[in-house]
């Protein structure tokens, strides 16, 4: 009996854990039902042109010269098991009759471990195999790879959907390929390792074996492609701003090692998979140059319109390619075909990745794949061609149409071919090529010699004269990779960078940073400032600076760089680079007298911020000069404090000066000098601090309290004990000053003070508490046996819980003194299902509400489509993308599973601190955090003793205070986010972030004014976010007088004026340029005020119009 | 092999391998590309027929004496770390450290600093009590243009090499010098210098046994009786190097040499007398199987000690996928048996070799 009813027991166990994760039934596979469910653009239609049993799990597809389609399949994904070998394949599938139907497969090559990147060439393909890039070559004609080259290895594998991908020749003739955020490479080529850790995307040339990192960031940059004139374009499949204009060399989100980076073109927009720009004939006129990228979360396949903006561009969301509620439609790579039809591969699959789902979950499917073409109703398809049979001279002749399929593929069939055989044909057509301003057929042959290393300088001279500015910056862009066989490469690329076009002179400072041994190429860029400049522009000049630095300030420092520099421009040059040892070179020019008037506070706050103790010294002794403005002293002085606090830069015997300026007839001064004197620890100013804490004025007597916290001497902190038993009115900062300065004494003080605290209070002097090393054990045995009111001791709880350390004590004692009971310890198994099982049941409008209170304060830390706080990941399409079991997990265990980039660092600092946030980036300079209330800070490098690794920053049982039936709605809220249907995400640039006026004696006194043209700087504005569907209700918006005050946002770039449509109340007023009422569907500029009198359930809409 | 192992003993210093070794073996992308041709490992196993040597190969591409490859998401030191733990964690009675390569590309190379490092990480080694070879990698291969030319770093490389023989003298380490790698192939080993092509592997592994001191790669040839008796014979080719077959006296007419019964060569009585080139029969079959399951242990060693996915598996991500890490010591017993296989198979069969006449 015994024997028989072991195996019965385990099947049981095993069959009710398999219903626990396969709840969500079965997905529908048949390709024809997948295709009824999309949505498709009006005037497209899409056919199935191959799925399984002919492919199974795509990665990612590129078409060859012949128009045959390669597709990487990986069935081993995500990790291969024990004893197996590898089995990957690589596909080619052909549609040779011509009817948009794949009639023929072809298994290239197997045997292969998760290939994630695939791109063919003559004979063969180049494929990322794990670790190693190999060159698969069919040397027999079998239609088999037979032979397999190592080209490159030594690429991570520390994740294996971030392993490189994105494999693709570019117009240079170079294979560019990606990598993502937990990737390290190490490759050793015949020039010298290269390395690059984190997400990046590499460049590498076969024949010279020439590889680069040419952009730097995104999490996963899962797309990239170029548009008719070079300019390329990445998509992040983990980063929420949908295309990224890819500036040369330039850092971006996550860069390892980044100073600066730049933001995407879409801020607030899903996270997406693949790109290709449109150029075809059987496309619409107004698709022509459209970015195409894939939504695989929410089943999207996405459509932006770019268009030039400045030096960079403009992004705008088109409505969907397709759009489908097809649970396992995963679109994830797009590519234009030889018939001119936009082909996407669909990777089927119900669940995607492998962080937060189990490796071994038995509902990823393993088996199926398709891929899908698109082409517009009744457009005529443009010719297909043949490449691979074609003469030199008829694809010579294809470099001028539409297509840049055809053009790409020609441009590919001519290296393929070799120099010899491609070389007459492309002298003689470079010589027939017409001799006035060059055209873009002129740049395609340009690319084609650049692509076999070789640079005509006739063609190339005519390409960088050209009228259209965006053939001149593709011209700089191939200049610079002949800049060592060029003999006036730098002085020509240096004349650029005054050239009327913005981009052209964005090309040529990002061009000039190559030239690393040549300090001329910093003065030559600093030209590019007597022109107009932009964000894009800003920031290449920054990296330019800092990518020369090296050369430019060694030779400064020698005396040889500079002379034809203005004074501006070397100061605006010191700044720009900051911590590379600018702070000392600026204090010189300071002390010089070379530093204007205009410029030295903006100066001396620099040296303020990067200097050491000397600079420190100057810097303070120059604001004391009776020239130095007024008004200028307080924030420097406040630059000093920080550098002081943050960074330990402290000047001993300045006593006397301090001692001047804390006598200052400015407040602004006296404060901050008060707080300078506690920061530089000055013994002797002490007792001015002390005498300070009874100061009349409010804002001195806290910048006396500050300063003694930060002084922590002995008779500091007796003096705060002292003022703290007086219970004044100010008690709150007093302690977090004294827990600052001396936590043993303060712990009892603390417990004593929560026993009557507001939650306010509360709140505010345990997060002190909580940023001091060893406070909280202190204070939770100081809490023993003591009271807290409940609600403080529940805010007070919240900070703990989601401080991402472990404070088990303090959470404990702030329970019991709250009588909070005992949180509920987790969820049996039976009780998640029950909850999940009534999902269907749930209401998503409410869940809604229920995201949106205040006491959950989800908004706080989790956007949706890029509105709200950026503490947790974005929402926008989760539901789309997570199962609800992974959702009700994630809210009952926030630390449970965590998304890659919101991970937790605990940093310990040399001075006792704790500081916990979510790592942004880390450089030489230290470790920038962003912390649970959003703000950013950078820990210096110097004062980290310790980083750990945190849990989550979400509050543990939030989801306590919630009845079961508001969890579900909760759930069944976030599971329908980003799934087709009222929470799909929204592509029209409707406004979502507001800011709404606080109820204050301020804000009264200004709405009772005559006139409110600008609003006083003393009023208080908080952020409101609009609903998944765009509308703000005004329900829970403070009302200053009855009305609700909304301000709009700055518009973004290419926005002009904004609709507004109000539902449900009288017409409002409006103040932009003057006060009028508001028409319905009337529109106004970035900034107005909207001032509404609501009335229950009152919502604004609000859209932005294309300038 | 025994004379050269007796000189290497004679000299002080320990052979870079005997029976029974565990060998760890560290290097850049020169010894982590190894795994997959097993070429060069196939020839230790060959010359230690049944002799227990287990090879650990830990190359990792683009590697220096630092670990540098190795820090992962940590910092240059926590590489070091990686690279002493990974070591050790082999129990390896020997080490063969293949450095230089990377650090040669340095144009301002700090040759005392090279050594400081070098002795920090036998240091660091130190407690595992194994005996170490310091193989002096070979230069960068010359390459036509557009390669670049690797004069300097050949340069570089040329004073490296003499600092780790004076090293290896000061330890009393041996040595084991690749400089003479590509002597004896033809030119184009590597793609580019530095990567094998696929056949490179194969076509430097007599220069590899000669630089360990290894039996040659060149068959000796086989005289068959030619009383149309069998022959029995003992031996493991390299796969594909032929062996010479020869027999004189055999009668007018095409005359058949079976191998264990297969017929792999023909030939009249005067090429037999000269020699015949035999490249195929049981014992190239043994040494295909051998070096397939050379290959095989390698990849399942890498995916134990390199695995893919490894920031969920032992990374910051474990929280979540961590319960997946115990399929990673599940490796090992397909490691072992494909090693116990490895052992037998290096030891060469008895065949029977028997030469017909063939029937006009």
């Amino acid at each position: 009996m015994i024997r028989l009813a072991t195996p019965a027991l385990i099947l049981i166990l095993a069959q009710s854990a398999l219903a626990q994760r396969n709840f969500s039934g079965t997905v529908e596979t048949d390709p024809e039902k997948e295709r009824a469910t999309f949505k498709m653009s009006p005037g497209l239609e899409a056919n199935l042109f191959a799925a399984d049993p002919l492919l199974a799990k795509p990665i990612q597809m590129s078409w060859d010269i012949k128009g045959r389609l390669w597709v990487a399949c990986s069935e081993t994904y995500p990790q291969i098991k024990p004893g197996e070998s590898a089995r990957d394949k690589i596909l080619v599938l052909e549609d040779t009759n011509g009817d948009g139907k794949a009639d023929k497969t072809t298994v290239f090559a197997d045997g292969l471990l998760i290939p994630t990147g695939v791109e063919p060439v003559e004979n063969g393909a180049y494929v990322v195999d794990s670790t190693d890039l190999v060159f698969l070559e069919d040397t027999n004609g079998d239609g088999k790879a037979d032979r397999r080259t190592v080209v490159l290895s030594g690429f991570g594998t520390e994740d294996t959907h971030h392993m490189v991908h994105t494999v693709r020749w570019h117009f240079d003739g170079r294979l560019h390929f990606n990598q993502s955020i937990y990737i390290h490479s190490h490759i050793e080529t015949p020039h010298g390792p290269r390395r690059l850790g984190g997400s990046g995307i590499w460049r590498f040339h076969p024949p010279t074996q020439r590889l680069e990192v040419v952009q730097r960031g995104l999490v996963n940059p899962w797309g990239h492609h170029h548009d008719r004139f070079g300019q390329s374009f990445a998509t992040d499949g983990a980063g929420g701003e949908g295309i990224n204009f890819v500036v040369p060399r330039a850092y971006y989100a996550t860069a390892v090692g980044a100073k600066r980076v730049l933001p995407g073109l879409n801020p607030g927009s899903p996270k997406h998979c693949g790109l290709e720009l449109v150029f075809s004939r059987a496309f619409p006129d107004d698709w022509q140059g459209d970015a195409i990228t894939c939504d695989f979360r929410g089943h999207r396949v996405c459509r932006f319109k770019l268009s030039d903006d400045g030096s960079g561009f403009i992004s705008r969301e088109q409505t969907e390619v397709i759009k489908s509620d097809h649970p396992a439609f995963r679109p994830i790579d797009v590519r234009m075909g030889p018939d001119g039809a936009l082909y996407i591969a669909d990777w089927f699959n119900p669940i995607i990745q492998h962080g937060e789902v189990d490796f071994r979950d038995p509902r990823r499917d393993k088996t199926h794949g398709r891929i899908w073409r698109v082409t517009a109703s009744g457009r005529a398809l443009p010719p297909r061609n043949d490449h691979s049979v074609m003469s030199p001279q008829a694809l010579v002749g294809l470099l001028g149409e539409p297509e840049q399929y055809t053009r790409h593929q020609a441009r590919r069939a001519l290296v393929e071919r070799g120099l010899k055989a491609s070389m007459p044909t492309l002298e003689s057509a470079t010589s027939a090529l017409p001799k006035g301003p060059a055209t873009p057929i002129h740049l395609d042959m340009l690319w084609a010699w650049q692509s076999f290393d070789i640079y005509p300088d006739a063609l190339l001279d005519q390409v960088l004269h050209a009228e259209d500015p965006r053939i001149r910056a593709a011209g700089v862009r191939v200049l610079v990779d002949d800049r060592e066989r060029k003999p006036n490469a730098l002085e020509r690329i240096g004349s650029m960078v005054t050239d009327t076009d913005p981009r052209v002179r964005l090309e040529a400072i990002r061009a000039l940073g190559q030239f690393t041994n040549q300090p001329k190429a910093a003065s030559l860029a600093l030209k590019a400032r007597a022109l107009p400049t932009d964000r894009w522009l800003d920031y290449s000049l920054w990296l330019t600076l800092d990518e020369l630095a090296p050369s430019w300030l060694t030779a400064l420092d020698k005396g040889e760089w500079g002379a034809d520099v203005s004074v501006d421009d070397l100061l605006f040059s010191l700044q720009a680079v900051g911590a590379q040892g600018a702070a000392g070179r600026l204090a010189g020019l300071v002390k010089l007298g070379k530093v204007d008037a205009r410029r030295l506070p903006d100066v001396l706050a620099s040296i303020a911020q990067d200097g050491g103790p000397p600079e420190a010294a100057l810097v303070l002794e120059t604001i004391n000069g009776s020239s130095f403005p007024k008004e200028r002293i307080s924030p420097v002085l406040e630059s000093l404090v920080k550098s002081a606090i943050s960074r330990g830069v402290r000047v001993s015997k300045a006593g006397e000066t301090l001692n001047g300026l804390m006598g200052n007839p400015s407040r602004d001064v006296r404060a901050s000098a008060m707080k300078l004197a506690g920061a530089w620890k000055d013994d002797s100013l002490v007792p001015a601090l002390i005498k300070a804490i009874k100061d009349a004025d409010n804002m001195v007597r806290s910048a006396a309290i500050e300063g003694l916290g930060s002084a922590g001497t002995t008779a500091a902190t007796n003096a705060l004990v002292e003022a703290v038993r007086a219970k004044p009115e100010n008690l709150r900062e007093l302690l977090v000053a004294l827990v600052s300065a001396d936590a043993l004494k303060a712990a009892p003080e603390i417990a004593s003070f929560l026993a009557g605290a507001s939650p306010d209070d509360a709140k505010a002097v345990v997060d002190a508490v909580l940023s001091r090393k060893g406070a909280s054990v202190l204070v939770a045995k100081s809490l023993s046996g003591a009271q807290v009111p409940t609600d403080s001791a529940r805010l007070a709880l919240r900070s703990v819980t989601g401080s991402g350390q472990d404070h088990g004590a303090l959470r404990d004692a702030l329970q019991a003194a709250g009588r909070l009971g005992l949180a509920r310890k987790g969820w049996t198994t039976k009780e998640k299902n029950a909850l999940l099982a009534s999902l269907p049941k749930a209401d998503p409008a409410r869940g809604e509400s229920i995201y949106r209170a205040r006491q959950l304060q989800c908004l706080n830390c989790h956007a949706i489509g890029g509105s709200g706080g950026l503490v947790g990941p974005d929402m926008t399409s989760i539901g789309a993308s997570a199962q609800p079991d992974y959702l009700l997990e994630s809210l009952l265990e926030p630390s449970a599973k965590i998304k890659e980039g919101y991970h937790t660092a605990i940093v310990s600092t040399d001075d006792g601190k704790i500081i916990t946030g979510v790592k942004i980036r880390q450089n030489d300079a230290g470790v920038m955090l962003r912390l649970a209330d959003g703000a950013e800070v950078t820990v210096p490098k110097g004062r980290i003793e310790e980083i750990k690794d945190g849990k989550s920053l979400m509050p543990e049982g939030l989801a306590d205070t919630l009845t079961d039936r508001e969890l579900t709605d909760l759930v069944r809220f976030l599971s329908e986010l980003g799934k087709s249907g009222p929470y799909a995400p929204v592509t029209r640039p409707v406004i979502r972030t507001w800011q709404a006026l606080e109820d204050s004696p301020a804000a009264r006194a200004w709405l009772g004014r005559a006139s409110q043209a600008t609003p006083p700087a003393n009023l208080k504005w908080r952020p409101a976010y609009s609903m998944v569907s765009g509308e703000l209700p005004l329900d829970d918006l403070p009302l200053v007088d009855g009305k609700a005050i909304l301000r709009l946002p700055p518009a973004p770039a290419g926005m002009g004026r904004a609709r507004i449509d109000i539902n449900g109340a009288p017409p409002a007023d409006f103040l932009a340029n003057g006060k009028g009422k508001l028409a319905p569907g009337g529109t106004l500029p970035p900034g107005s005020l909207i001032l509404v009198k609501p009335a229950s359930s009152t919502r604004v809409r609000a859209e932005w119009q294309p300038r | 092999m025994l004379a050269l192992m007796f000189a290497a003993v004679a000299a002080g210093l320990s052979p870079p391998v005997v029976p029974g070794d565990r060998i760890a073996w560290l290097g850049g992308t020169l010894v982590e590309q190894e795994i997959r041709s097993g070429d060069w490992e196939f020839e230790i196993a060959r010359a230690f027929p049944g002799g227990k040597i287990i090879i650990r190969n830990l190359g990792w591409s683009g590697d220096t004496l630092l670990g540098e490859a190795r820090a992962g998401f940590g910092s240059p030191t926590e590489g070091f770390k990686a690279l002493v733990s990974q070591t050790m964690a082999m129990k390896p009675t020997v080490i063969w450290l293949q450095y230089g390569t990377n650090e040669a590309f340095a144009e301002s190379l700090d040759i005392k600093e090279f050594r400081s490092r070098y002795e920090r990480l036998l240091d660091a080694l130190s407690p595992s009590k194994a005996r170490f070879v310091l193989v002096i990698p070979p230069p960068v291969e010359s390459r036509p243009s557009p390669l670049p030319d690797p004069g300097a770093v050949n340069g570089r490389l040329a004073r490296i090499a003499d600092e780790i023989r004076s090293l290896a003298a000061s330890k009393g380490c041996s040595v084991v010098s690749l400089e003479k790698l590509w002597e004896g192939s033809p030119a184009g080993q590597t793609t580019n210098g530095l990567q094998m092509t696929p056949g490179g592997y194969r076509s430097t592994a007599a220069a590899f046994t000669k630089a360990l001191g290894l039996a040659s790669t060149t068959p000796t040839p086989l005289e068959l009786a030619n009383d149309g008796k069998e022959t029995i014979d003992k031996f493991l080719p390299s796969p594909g190097n032929p062996r010479l077959v020869r027999t004189t006296g055999l009668g007018q007419g095409s005359h058949e040499l079976l191998i264990d019964g297969e017929a792999v060569a023909s030939a009249d009585a005067a090429a037999w007398k000269e020699g015949v080139m035999v490249s195929k029969g049981a014992p190239w079959a043994q040494a295909a199987s051998l070096r397939e399951k050379i290959v095989a242990k390698n990849m399942q060693f890498f995916h134990r000690w390199r695995p893919q996915n490894e920031t969920y598996l032992f990374g910051f991500r474990k929280h979540e996928q961590g319960n997946n890490a115990r399929e990673i010591p599940q490796f090992d017993p397909f490691i072992e048996k494909a090693e116990a296989e490895i052992d037998r198979l290096s030891v060469p069969a008895s065949v029977r070799y028997q030469i017909r006449k063939v029937s006009s």
